[in-house]
């Protein structure tokens, strides 16, 4: 299980669904939120021995953002 | 192994570098752009304020990555985008007036106006074509 927390002043909702929707086919993608962070919990469907998964979500998330 | 540079605006740690910029500086816009260009290099993820301190992760994908590297090309980028923010910043009133006139040049009833207005400067019909004026004296 992946976890990662994303500043909501500069990640927006529709950038994480994007994202999320990309991830639905490598992994489970559980978001909550609080006031300041969306909080993504990332769950592997395969082990794959990706250790950077969390990370490469946020990559995608800034990568919608644009 | 920690260190930073001599602005103190960079700290390296082993696998990541933390950089805090100052939005008057370089706005979101242009931290976006910079970091765009970066995703396939590194991992980024921003946090911070965006009306006061904005703090960038910039962490390697790969061993082998250079993150002073990788850190000196965001910086590159930062300063790339900015410029271009300001020079279209400084443009968009031209680029305005230009679309403006393009779009106003097959306009119908603009093309009325200023043929009455052609009409109205030359009560005398000076700038009539020569043309035109022997079809009507014929």
């Amino acid at each position: 299980m992946k976890k990662i927390q994303l500043n909501k002043h500069f990640y927006s909702k529709e950038a994480i669904e994007m994202a999320k929707r990309e991830f639905l086919e490598l992994c489970y993608v559980n978001v909550t939120e609080n006031e300041k962070f969306y909080r993504i919990t990332l769950i592997p469907k395969e082990d794959d021995g990706t250790n950077d998964l969390a990370r490469l979500f946020a990559n995608f998330c800034l990568g919608n953002m644009k | 192994m920690e260190e930073t540079n001599e602005l103190k605006n960079i700290e390296f740690k082993k696998d990541c570098a933390l950089l805090t910029i100052n939005p008057q500086i370089f706005p979101l816009e242009v931290i976006y752009s910079a970091a765009y260009i970066l995703i396939d290099k590194a991992f980024i993820v921003l946090d911070g304020n965006p009306k006061e301190q904005i703090l960038v992760e910039i962490r390697k994908k790969e061993e082998t990555q250079e993150l002073k590297k990788i850190v000196q090309e965001f910086y590159e980028e930062l300063l790339n985008y900015s410029v271009y923010k300001k020079q279209t910043d400084n443009n968009a009133g031209i680029k305005e007036i230009i679309m403006k006139r393009a779009l106003l040049t097959n306009d119908p009833h603009y093309m009325k106006l200023k043929q009455m207005s052609r009409n109205a400067d030359d009560p005398e019909g000076i700038k009539k074509r020569w043309e035109e004026n022997e079809k009507d004296t014929a």
